[in-house]
């Protein structure tokens, strides 16, 4: 049983609901958060020894979470999950952010997927706009860009407050 | 002015909280319990790591990368036992290796292994079933490893190099297109965030000109993983090419479009380098040597137009963090050479700054004409001019003299001067207390300092927002005003303006101007904070202290300036203009002397209003005019003293604002230095105005210019 491994399994109670929960910040779905963190986590029990050393390792496991959620979006396989879940759920809105009453999730609801992870990763896991870059593998110019849009998106709402 | 930083700080408090809530209602027993579930079959995994992001000793790495190299042909055996059934899933033998020890007798596998290992490493088949595409390349070269299925990438900018047709096993790792080897080579390379990426694309990348001729097993993958493992044979480098990576080659000038002279070769953690220019200036040129760069930036870059080509010549510049505080790299390539040469320039520069100089650099070689930098016409008196560095305050003043040649940085002493807090006539110095309070109705603690004491400045004002002190030893200062238990847009809560004479300790400070708060421009509101438009801020006090200049924040980035005369409370000042319609000072007013006040100021279209009628909205448009008024003419039609304006100069388009600063020649006559036009990552440009003339002294790598250096902070 993996999660037994010494030391992993502290990692994991430590960190799992953190991650799901920025995953559905930025998913907007919960099974989907899930389904991404426990990818993230194995593949964090692939890299135990050498991730188990970072000083980090919810940023690093943060910064998988937002590559697997722009995979997702991409990836056939997530398709025939999302259909498979859309079948389980008897009530789905559009792309259905289902935190209801939660100021920063209504906020970045109507940002694009990526917009919605940069910001994200900016302002709910502090990282700067080098790591976004280095994380997504996108130039810096491109993370300043959406974040300025993103500002602006979120300005540009008279109703802006919290819960 | 507020900044982003502000609505920053909430919005993260915002997500955070977020976060926060989601996470209170995850199960973590039942994640577990469904992770083990979903996971059940997954094998025990005992893969070894070479890179991570952090610096590790690279000794330690060499061990571990040792090890897995057996581990790799301990699992090849696996695969020769199972026939070669591509399907079939090759569990690793069960054998862990800690990065943290590194003795050899628990780091490697056992003696008999290792021989069975040499004996299987030459024998390729089998371990690399990815193709690479040239399978010849020379050093310096560019190849594409196409992996033979989807594979998971252990870290996305290494790759690792087994050669295999030695008797000795040779490991080395590409990274970042750096050849690191175990013996040290490279032994300061700052390893890449360790992230895998699930994906069948094919990978090009660049074999370093420095790699020993030989065959290799090339892994985008651990090793050992042989859908990710390709087989290529690298050859000697071109000589051509070797030259062009190993021989420094100078740019066409330096940042400021000075000659480069001759190139200092420096060496760091075994990688070498050329500069040109002293190491600290800002203008230095650097220029990366036996490492060929990523053509693929330049690549990118032709094909979607951003590149700079002049017949065989292509250059790109690429921001590596963000500028001006980070630097850009440069990218110059001789398309009939096919050597790609890389730069590397700044801090200081913005994005469009080095395209700039890029482009500067393909003209001077296409043409074989030197570069030339900008003309520094002859001005009343020197100037000083503001350029961003990497570290705290994160800005510097150098000073030119009046033909325009540098001379010399504002000292550490200097600097700290201009930024100390003002003082008052008795030599206390007056402070607001730390942190910036978040939003409206939260004043900040004044204070009175003297020496090791500290108090209250006066029981009716204790609290400030902004504060000023007049040559005369008079405090201005501004502040909210909300009643107990209000938040700012409640009835009653305002902003305001006071004055407060320290000689006349029993007297109340003086109200000068209130401006009540305003639902309209309330920007944010939520977890209790407000921010809001509608404040104005001390920005400049005049040498008579009857005038006072306040920054007026009508949007969260955009500002215009008001006036006000302290001896004639209750009112903005009307300054008279050129303009047929007064449109928004745009600039900080300068107050030169002899009653003599310089603006920045956009004119309005006719029926717009004037400043004063809606603080809220900004008035004018088109070319800025710099006037100079005499604050003591009775007569408005005579108070325009003089008015200069570049045509098509208009304010920066990202805070709709102007850099101004003027002064008084000898002979009565203004000179003033305009900086505008510019936006984000678009420099602005900077502008003489005397008598009709305006001389541009744009300087690349500045962005501000004055008289006064006390004007740039």
């Amino acid at each position: 049983m993996i999660v037994a491994e010494t030391g992993f399994e502290d990692c994991y109670r430590q960190h799992v609901a953190r991650l799901v929960a920025l995953g559905e910040t930025m998913a907007g779905d919960r099974e989907v958060a899930r389904d991404l963190a426990h990818e993230a986590f194995l593949r964090l029990h692939r890299h135990w020894e050498s991730v188990a050393g970072y000083q980090d390792v919810g940023g690093w496991l943060a910064r998988v979470m937002a590559n697997l959620l722009i995979d997702h979006h991409r990836s056939r396989d997530a398709q025939r999950r999302a259909v498979e879940r859309l079948a389980r759920r008897p009530d789905v809105g559009s792309a259905g952010i289902e935190m209801e009453g939660d100021g920063w999730a209504t906020l970045v609801a109507a940002l694009p997927l990526r917009q919605r992870v940069i910001v994200t990763l900016h302002y709910a896991e502090d990282l700067s706009v080098v790591d976004i870059a280095e994380a997504l593998e996108i130039s810096p110019g491109t993370v300043k860009s959406a974040l300025s849009k993103a500002r602006d998106a979120l300005r540009s709402r008279g109703d802006i407050t919290d819960a | 002015m507020p900044d982003d930083r502000s609505l920053d700080r909430h919005l993260a408090a915002m997500a955070r909280s977020s976060v926060d809530r989601v996470a209170a209602t995850v199960d973590v027993d039942a994640e577990g319990a469904e992770f083990r579930r979903r996971h059940q079959g997954e094998p025990s995994p005992t893969l070894v790591t070479l890179a991570g992001n952090d610096r590790v000793a690279p000794q330690r790495r060499w061990v571990i990368a040792s090890a897995a190299a057996a581990v790799l042909v301990v699992g090849l055996i696996a695969i020769s036992i199972r026939g070669g059934d591509d399907s079939a899933v090759v569990a690793p033998p069960d054998t862990t290796i800690s990065e943290a020890d590194t003795s050899p007798a628990t780091s490697s596998p056992p003696p008999s292994t290792v021989e069975t290992a040499l004996s299987t490493i030459v024998q390729p088949e089998g371990t690399t079933r990815a193709t690479a595409e040239p399978a010849t390349v020379a050093a310096g070269g560019m190849v594409t490893i196409t992996p033979d299925g989807v594979v998971e990438r252990r870290c996305l900018d290494i790759v690792t190099a087994t050669l295999l047709d030695t008797d000795t096993t040779m490991v080395a790792q590409i990274v970042s297109g750096r050849w690191v080897t175990p013996d040290g080579g490279g032994s300061d390379v700052t390893y890449p965030a360790c992230q895998g990426r699930v994906s069948n694309e094919p990978v090009s990348f660049v074999v370093p000109v420095v790699t020993p001729a030989g065959t290799y097993e090339m892994c985008l993958t651990e090793p050992g993983d042989a859908t990710g493992c390709a087989r290529l044979t690298v050859t000697g480098a071109d000589e051509r090419l070797s030259v062009c990576l190993t021989q420094p080659q100078a740019p066409p000038s330096l940042v400021d479009g000075s000659l480069p002279g001759p190139a200092t070769i420096e060496s760091t953690g075994g990688f070498r380098g050329a500069r040109w220019g002293d190491a600290d200036s800002p203008f230095a040129v650097y220029q990366v040597l036996d490492e060929a760069g990523d053509p693929s930036w330049l690549d990118d870059a032709l094909a979607d137009g951003r590149a700079i080509t002049i017949d065989n010549l292509q250059a790109v510049s690429i921001p590596v963090g963000d500028p001006p505080l980070g630097s850009i790299t440069i990218y110059l390539r001789d398309a009939l050479e096919g050597c790609l040469r890389t730069y590397s320039v700044g801090p200081g520069l913005l994005s469009d700054e080095a395209a700039g100089l890029a482009r500067q650099w393909v003209d001077a070689l296409a043409t074989g004409m030197a570069v030339t930098g900008p003309g520094h016409p002859t001005l009343v008196a020197g100037y000083v001019a503001r350029r961003y560095i990497d570290e705290p305050p994160f800005f510097a003043i150098d000073r030119f003299d009046a033909d325009g040649r540098a001379a010399g940085a504002l000292s550490g002493d200097e600097m700290e001067r201009l930024l100390a807090p003002p003082r008052l006539a008795d030599g206390s110095i007056l402070t607001l207390a730390e942190p910036q309070p978040d939003g409206r109705c939260r004043n900040r603690l004044l204070f009175r300092e003297d020496g090791a004491d500290s108090s209250a400045l006066a029981p009716g004002l204790t609290e400030a927002r902004s504060i000023g002190v007049t040559p005369a030893g008079v405090v201005v200062a501004t502040r909210d005003v909300c009643p107990s238990e209000s938040k700012w847009g409640d009835p009653g809560t305002r902003w305001e303006l006071v004055t407060f004479d320290p000689a006349s300790p029993g007297r109340a400070p003086q109200i000068v101007f209130t401006r009540d708060s305003d639902r309209e421009q309330i920007w944010f509101d939520g977890n209790g904070v407000v921010y809001a438009g509608g404040e104005m801020i001390v920005d400049d006090i005049s040498d008579d202290g009857r005038y006072v200049a306040l920054v007026d924040s009508y949007h969260i980035e955009k500002a215009k300036w008001q006036v006000i005369d302290l001896e004639r409370p209750g009112r903005l000042m009307t300054l008279a203009s050129t303009c047929s319609t007064r449109g928004d000072i745009v600039g900080p007013p300068r107050f030169i002397g002899a009653g003599l006040i310089v603006v920045a100021r956009l004119c309005a279209s006719p029926g717009a209003g004037t400043e004063s009628a809606a603080p809220a909205q900004p008035i004018g448009s088109g070319d800025i005019q710099v006037e100079a008024i005499d604050l003591n003419a009775n007569d408005p039609t005579a108070a325009i003293v003089w008015h200069g304006t570049v045509p098509g100069l208009g304010a920066d388009g990202y805070s709709s604002t102007a850099g101004l600063d003027a002064q008084l020649a000898a002979d009565g006559s203004v000179w003033a230095i305009l900086t505008a036009g510019g936006d984000v990552e678009k420099p602005s440009r900077t502008f003489v105005l005397h008598a009709d003339e305006a001389d541009e002294i744009t300087r690349r790598a500045y962005s501000g210019f004055a008289f006064d250096p006390a004007a740039l902070v």
